[in-house]
């Protein structure tokens, strides 16, 4: 069995090996054992993914070439893990609270979600990372060839080959492992765990080699310094410009990769394992790259003259005869580079499928976000597409560059780019007053230099930007010219562009940040990012639903005002059952509280600052406050100005309605009076006259006298009457009446109505029309009382109807918790403008025909009401028609 | 041939006492109970006193004062006039119309008598 | 960097010397990276030609020896942190 051949089967099995890792893990986390799997060891080695094949191999090609620079690398992020405290901690707490789920996502989140800063983000991290993953490819081919070069040699055909297929199977396990579920705290049990038995496989391979070197070949610790000051190396000298800002750029890098981004803040589980990894990390990257040095030294020292130092790591073994040794150290190498790429495709895709194809497909499909089902098919779909997109765009990077020396130097170039996300990062987490325009600015002012001064010239002079461009500058301008902006020369390429494009980019996001003003989400996202410890999840300083709901009060009122958010709040207590004035933040009360606040703030912002305070989120409420008041000012100028308006015409309506109801009342009362006076006098009038006619008249029959006498009998009756129905109102409006209660049915009473009202002194009949089947219904209430409703209104239609043939229609309905009686005659009803005043005392609709005193109505109403009943006119009905309803617990339907 | 008087008035009762009244006195008393067409009663029969009271059915007792007065055929025609009102406001109104006496009731038989037998003796 | 400052309505202060300790504790986790990252600059103003240029040997062993305490120190900082990284005052930052 050939070496290569050898080398392909440990490769397939260590493949395998991880399928089943992942395989395994997901399995776990699916049991509920998740703890287990997320250990802050297991955090500690994720970490590792920082450390790629570019810096297992090309560590020690970088000492061999540039000395100690290649700890720059490290010591960048070695110092961000000791800075845990004030800036992990927080970058992970806003990470949780958030729920962001890449850098992209950050920083768009920070600045009232924006889609186009998050787009641009991760267009750059695109453009970023691609080369990077051409780089790991290309890693792996090379060292693959090295193994070739033993037994028969890897034709470059073959090379494409290894690489093509490597690609492939990396985009199966992260479509597997990556997209299995979408989850919204984007976690992956599966992957993280592969990833971390790699960073196991990395250091031990690594490790070994070194002790190997150190011990095997050069006889011990102390031999082995002594043969570095006696090698190339010799004394220390480092470009100092490159020694701070490497440690700068690498520091910014592990912030902002997004793969390592994914690892540090997105796939974090517990904040508690921060802790450890402050210390475990830096341990693991002291150990890296603890041998580096030795292992260069050995291997300028016995390999021959030209050979790659990118390739110590599994040449030096090599020529030593140590093919064991060999094969692990390849297998550090291929995890170095499969453990990038698996991670960098998951974070990649899931900003590309997040920031670029999910607006997209939702502005295209004209449904939209409703149908959620979809939504989520989409979402993974695009996930699964945007992973195998970004590998095979690496992949032809990688065939596209052909492996040249250009991709060595792709690393920190793509470190240099990515950096610029790091001004509007960190201004968004320690400064409320970064804008989102700020934040635009400093990214494309940053990206735009670091394109032209960095990435473009480093496809080699002359590809891309023009040798005209490089040697005179862009339009022949010196001071524009790609490696001496503004002149400055003598600086080194990367360090030249490094410089340029942070100051740009940060002079631009402070200065625009200055000058713009934020929207209010961007001042709530601000001010919850910023000061994210104040309020956020500390389990224990929320305490319980109360508290929320009395931040949700004191919000609601500053925007509805106090008196409609306190009803709004004790009506949706009530419902609730709640024994206090307070709800419980229930989802329907949330949704309605949400809608109220809507109307006045718009759906967005009311849904932002609900959501703040329910998530249990970081906002302080004086933040709110803030944004709430200057919505509520405006507001409530508006609305006084309006409301003022609308009370004026109101209390000038009312005085109207008033001032004609007073006028038409006087008008009545005198008229009543004269009526009152008429009615008595007229028939005094005749008692006075026939009383002294048979005081003063002789010789009178006795027919006469008796004639006279029952005329003067009559009107005293007459007059008798009126005093009564007098009294009775002032009685029954006084409340004076004493109700005679009793059983009886509806029938007895219109019966007793009928008979003594339906036929006039006047002797015109009127024609009743009755339903006696439907008036059996028993009654428990003062007949007496009811009865005179009855004959009252039986009474005015035959007073008042005014058609030729008067009829008068009494139907009884019985409805569920009432009866209603209703007289319809057939007349031309009362006119529009009287119907109001009916029921008023004296009123009466013409002197004419007046044949009382114009109580009636009004006495009806008193005694109904003493009833619990009420009378009333409809007037849309055709004729006159009186509605008498009784309520039915004093009628019972009869047996 | 006894002087006539033409009664205006609704209220049946009041009408048979006056009637009584008058007629034991020797005039000839005709009554009418309707305001609409009391004017053109009034020209028909051509009465040497006219008793009108103010409240009637069809027509007020005013209205059908102010057309006597400004019809010149016969506006020397001495009026009493009877109305229930007993407001000040309502003798005014009468005496602006043109009546020649004014009565509030109930009235005195002998009161009624009396303006009768003055009114027509102008 | 909002500095630490007793706000209204915080707990009260029970055991006011351990908070005190933890406060200067949590001082000390903030200057750490300060103090790696001048220890690691150091070797910037070292003489690169001429008289007293160190060896790569010895330059080796000082920055592993930096990289060696700042681990301790960071290990023995982040122990004290946890104690009492369940007490509410750990958000104060």
């Amino acid at each position: 069995m050939s070496t290569l051949n050898l080398l392909v089967a440990v490769c397939t099995a260590y493949v395998f090996f991880l399928f089943f890792v992942a395989f395994a893990a997901d399995r776990l986390a699916l049991q509920g054992k998740r703890a287990w799997l997320r250990s802050p060891l297991i955090y500690t080695l994720s970490l590792s993914i920082y450390c790629t094949a570019w810096t297992f191999y090309g560590a020690v090609g970088s000492a061999a070439r540039n000395g100690f620079e290649y700890l720059t690398i490290y010591l960048g992020p070695t110092l961000v893990m000791v800075s845990w405290w004030w800036l992990l901690r927080k970058l992970i707490r806003i990470g949780r609270t958030q729920k962001i789920t890449s850098i992209a996502d950050l920083i768009s989140s920070r600045y009232g979600k924006s889609s186009l800063l998050a787009a641009g983000v991760t267009i750059l991290a695109v453009i970023g990372t691609t080369p990077y993953i051409a780089l790991q490819l290309q890693s792996v081919t090379l060292s693959f060839s090295v193994f070739a070069a033993q037994s028969d040699g890897l034709a470059a055909q073959d090379q494409a080959q290894v690489a093509l297929w490597l690609s492939l199977g990396l985009a199966l396990f992260t479509v597997l492992f990556g997209t299995r579920n979408l989850d919204a705290k984007e976690r992956h049990d599966g992957v993280v765990m592969a990833i971390a038995v790699e960073a196991v496989v990395k250091l031990v391979a690594l490790l070994s080699v070194g002790i190997f070197v150190v011990w095997g070949v050069s006889g011990g610790l102390t031999e082995a310094l002594h043969r570095i000051d006696a090698s190339e190396f010799g004394e220390w000298h480092t470009d100092r410009s490159r020694w701070a800002g490497l440690i700068f750029l690498s520091a910014a890098a592990f912030l902002c990769l997004p793969r390592t981004f994914q690892v540090l803040v997105v796939e974090n589980d517990d904040e508690s394992h921060l802790r450890t990894a402050s210390w475990a990390f830096p341990l693991y990257l002291c150990l890296i790259s603890l041998f580096v040095v030795p292992i260069a030294v050995v291997g300028l020292d016995i390999m021959p003259e030209g050979s790659n130092p990118d390739l110590f790591v599994l040449t030096v073994p090599l020529a030593l005869g140590e093919n064991g040794l060999a094969m692990l150290s390849f297998l550090g190498g291929f995890s170095s580079a499969t453990s990038m790429v698996i991670v960098a495709a998951i974070a990649l895709s899931t900003m590309v499928s997040n920031h670029i194809v999910m607006p997209i497909w939702l502005h295209l499909s004209p449904s939209g976000a409703s149908v959620s089902g979809d939504v989520r098919a989409a979402v993974l779909m695009a996930r699964r597409i945007s992973i195998v997109a970004v590998v095979m765009l690496g992949y032809l990077y990688f065939r596209m560059s052909s492996g040249g020396a250009a991709l060595a130097s792709i690393g920190l170039v793509a470190f240099c780019g990515l950096a610029q996300v790091l001004p509007a990062m960190l201004g968004g987490m320690f400064w409320r007053g970064a804008t989102r325009l700020g934040a635009f600015a400093g990214l494309t002012a940053g990206f735009v230099i670091w394109l032209y001064t960095l990435y473009l010239p480093s496809f080699g002079v002359g590809t891309i930007l023009p040798m005209s461009i490089i040697d005179n500058g862009l339009f022949g301008w010196a001071w524009l010219k790609p490696d001496a902006l503004f002149g400055i020369t003598g600086l080194d390429q990367l360090m030249h562009a490094l410089l340029w494009s942070m100051l740009f980019n940060v002079v631009c996001f402070v200065s625009v940040s200055l000058v713009t003003f934020p929207s209010p989400l961007e001042r709530l996202q601000a001010a919850q990012f910023v000061n994210i410890f104040d309020h956020s999840t500390s389990a224990r300083s929320w305490s319980g639903g109360t508290a929320q709901t009395e931040d949700l009060m004191v919000m609601a009122q500053r925007i509805l005002g106090a008196g409609e958010a306190q009803a709004l709040f004790l009506r949706h207590a009530r419902r609730q059952g709640a024994r206090g004035n307070l709800p419980a933040p229930t989802p329907d009360f949330l949704e309605a509280l949400e809608r109220e606040l809507g109307s006045s703030v718009g759906a967005a912002t009311a849904h932002a600052m609900v959501g703040q305070i329910t998530g249990g989120m970081a906002i302080s409420v004086e933040d709110l406050m803030a944004v709430a008041d200057e919505t509520a000012q405006m507001l409530e100028y508006s609305a006084r100005l309006k409301e003022q308006s609308q009370e004026l015409s109101r209390t000038a309506l009312e005085l109207r309605n008033a001032n004609q109801k007073l006028t038409r009342l006087s008008i009545q009362k005198d008229a009543f009076l004269s009526q009152i006076s008429h009615e008595l006098r007229t028939p005094m009038t005749s008692i006075r006259a026939f009383s002294e006619i048979l005081r003063d008249t002789d010789q009178m029959t006795p027919a006469e006298q008796s004639r006279y006498a029952s005329i003067i009998h009559d009107e005293a009756q007459r007059l008798t009457r009126l005093l009564d129905d007098l009294l009775d109102l002032s009685v029954v409006e006084n409340g004076q009446v004493n109700l005679n209660l009793r059983d009886g049915t509806l029938r007895d009473a219109l019966d007793r109505a009928v008979s003594s009202a339906g036929i006039g002194e006047d002797g015109v009949l009127l024609d009743i029309d009755r339903d006696p089947s439907r008036e059996g219904i028993v009654l428990h209430t003062d007949l007496d009382r009811l009865s005179q409703v009855f004959i009252n209104l039986i009474a005015n239609a035959r007073k008042y109807c005014d058609a030729k043939a008067p009829r008068l229609v009494i139907r009884v309905m019985q409805e569920a918790d009432r009866v209603v009686i209703d007289f319809q005659d057939n007349g031309s009803g009362i006119a529009p403008d009287a119907v109001d005043m009916i029921f008023e005392k004296f009123a009466r609709v013409s002197d004419q025909k007046a044949g009382g005193a114009g109580l009636g109505l009004a006495i009806c109403r008193q005694v109904m009401t003493r009833l619990g009943g009420s009378v009333d006119y409809l007037p849309a009905a055709r004729g006159a028609t009186f509605r008498v309803v009784l309520p039915y617990r004093t009628a019972m339907a009869a047996q | 041939m006894s002087k006539q008087v033409l009664l205006i008035e609704d209220e049946p009762n009041i009408i048979e006492a006056i009637s009584f009244i008058l007629s034991r006195d020797g005039w000839s008393v005709k009554t009418h109970s309707n305001g609409a067409d009391a004017v053109e009663m009034v020209k028909e029969r051509r009465p040497d006193v006219l008793i009108l009271d103010v409240m009637l059915p069809g027509k007020s007792g005013y209205d059908i004062l102010r057309e006597l007065r400004d019809d010149p055929d016969i506006n020397g025609l001495p009026v009493l006039m009877l109305t229930a009102r007993g407001q000040t406001k309502d003798r005014e109104i009468a005496e602006r119309a043109g009546c020649d006496a004014f009565m509030t009731k109930p009235f005195s038989n002998a009161d009624v008598l009396e303006t009768v037998r003055a009114l027509a003796a102008k | 960097m909002k500095r630490t400052t007793d706000r209204p309505g915080s707990p009260t202060v029970f055991h006011e010397r351990r908070t005190y300790r933890r406060r200067r504790v949590m001082d000390a986790a903030r200057v750490a990276p300060g103090l790696a990252l001048i220890l690691w600059a150091l070797p910037m103003v070292w003489p690169q030609t001429g008289e007293g240029t160190v060896s790569s040997a010895t330059a080796l062993i000082y920055i592993f020896a930096v990289w060696a305490g700042v681990i301790l120190l960071t290990w023995g900082l982040s122990r004290l942190l946890a104690d009492e990284a369940d007490e509410p005052s750990d958000d104060e930052s």
